[in-house]
């Protein structure tokens, strides 16, 4: 049943405008930034910034919409019979199947015609990590549409969600550092860290850059960490819990939800 | 037979279902009335399982529906909103509905044919005119052999003619035996096709049975004068 959905719901996502102008803007980006600076970490350090602002931003945005938007859809499909659960995951990874898909044609194109002799592999780490947040965003949009029934109040969750996630919190982040300077805090952040899905990737990344000596002890202590196997794990282990806990209440929330 | 026990639904500041038992009859077409925010559609909800009442049991053919999903595929279910995937053409929102149900669509062609709509099933839903919309919805909602359909405002957004043509079908399924349960706020339709009138007021059940015991108990021969003789009466009886 979940593949029935799945095959209807990627149909008409695929066909929308704005998944195309999401494609056609990763790959104008990607290329142009490779136009600008064939050296590849300089590409994927911005390449980096822009996914980290733009990929949550939009997962949250849309799949809110989304799913806003589909209530009286699901009205009409929960009238059949079906179980909710399979309405529920078939909606869910349509959305971020069909937003990965196009994050990965967007920025995986350039990425891989211009890095297949040079850094390809920390490419398609980079192009898992946008898929793992794109998972995480839609996730949590999910959860938001789901629990909150005022549309307007919704989307400006989802709003607040993602400026506290990519600003705020790294506000908060460096003062905490900066009023805790006197004791020795590298493990402190390292947690700390684990704690933001949008860090936790801007760091595993550039930690790939070899620049990790400009953070100091702090860096050093990331680098040690995210190299080992076990740092690599985690990282996985973290993102993954990230996309199952608000996915695990946004379904908690569907299945009891009054349509 | 649909046998509903005791229905109460509340929401955080509504009570839109309260205390309501009613019997609905095999093999007849029953309207459902009552002035906005009665409940009807908390009750039609119900039934679905898309809304869980508070309290109550809800039985269909003697069978409890609570926690079941697969009672459904004996139901019928024609939103008010015609709102789809805009995305998707007609013919492929009637092939999903078809593949979820796994059922046969055994008078899909005839809908088609009969709401003269063949021309726009490959169009996607979005550049469809809200009539030819209703008319994807009616067909999607009624193509099964289900014995129980549920209709919300059918004819809202139809033309005259396509409307006459979806009520003749109504009464045609209603001689096959199908139970019909719609509601409406147009009195041509009710008058129409009921066999039995169910009006709801303030999530309360005030009456239930047919068109003459209504003017009886209203004192009234007109179908409008005599319902709002009726709610005006329940009101007053509410209130005090």
């Amino acid at each position: 049943m979940i593949k029935i959905i799945m095959k209807y719901e990627l149909r008409n996502i695929l066909r929308s405008k704005w998944l195309i102008s999401y494609v056609l803007f990763f790959l104008l980006i990607t290329e142009t930034l490779y136009w600008f600076s064939p050296e590849s970490s300089k590409v994927f350090i911005s390449l980096l910034n822009l996914i980290l602002m733009i990929i949550p931003l939009v997962s949250l945005l849309t799949c809110t919409l989304h799913v806003y938007s589909s209530n009286e859809f699901i009205r009409v499909i929960l009238a059949q019979p079906i179980n909710r659960a399979s309405l529920f995951w078939g909606s869910y990874l349509s959305s971020a199947l069909a937003l990965s898909l196009s994050f990965c044609l967007g920025a995986g194109i350039p990425i891989f015609f211009n890095e297949f002799n040079h850094e390809l592999m920390l490419g398609l780490q980079m192009i898992l990590s946008g898929c793992f947040l794109t998972f995480i965003f839609t996730s949590l949009a999910y959860l938001i549409a789901f629990k909150i029934e005022d549309k307007a109040f919704g989307l400006g969750i989802a709003l607040m969600l993602w400026f506290f996630l990519t600003v705020i919190y790294d506000g908060l982040f460096m003062l905490l550092l900066y009023m805790l300077k006197d004791y020795p805090l590298e493990y402190t952040s390292l947690g700390i860290t684990f704690i933001n899905p949008i860090d936790l990737v801007r760091i595993g990344i550039t930690l790939k850059f070899n620049i990790s000596a400009l953070l100091g002890y702090t860096g050093a202590v990331y680098k040690v960490f995210f190299s080992k196997n076990i740092g690599i794990i985690l990282t996985f282990v973290a993102l993954s819990v990230w996309i199952c806990i608000p996915l695990f209440y946004a379904k908690k929330s569907f299945m009891k939800k009054d349509f | 037979m649909i046998e509903i026990k005791n229905i109460t639904k509340e929401y955080t500041f509504t009570k839109a279902l309260d205390n309501v038992s009613l019997l609905v009859e095999k093999g007849q077409i029953h309207s459902l009335l009552g002035p906005n925010g009665s409940g009807k559609t908390t009750l039609i909800k119900s039934i679905l399982g898309l809304t869980k009442p508070n309290s109550g049991e809800i039985l269909i053919n003697e069978k409890s529906i609570l926690n079941s999903w697969d009672y459904r595929k004996d139901i019928g279910y024609m939103a008010q909103v015609a709102m789809y995937p805009e995305n998707l053409t007609g013919r492929e929102l009637l092939e999903m509905v078809t593949e979820i149900r796994q059922q046969s669509p055994v008078k899909k062609e005839e809908l088609i044919e009969l709401l003269k709509f063949k021309n726009e099933l490959d169009k996607p839903l979005k550049t469809l005119s809200e009539g030819n919309k209703q008319k994807v919805n009616a067909t999607m909602s009624l193509m099964f052999d289900q014995a129980i359909l549920f209709l919300d405002e059918p004819t809202a957004g139809l033309d005259m003619v396509t409307s006459r043509e979806l009520k003749k079908f109504l009464l045609k399924e209603k001689q096959l035996g199908k139970t019909i349960i719609f509601s409406s706020h147009v009195l041509y339709d009710i008058e129409e096709l009921s066999d039995n009138i169910i009006i709801l007021l303030e999530g309360k059940l005030i009456f239930t049975g047919n068109k003459e015991k209504l003017y009886k108990e209203s004192s009234k021969s007109e179908l409008e004068d005599a319902i709002a003789t009726l709610v005006e009466l329940s009101r007053r009886v509410q209130n005090d």
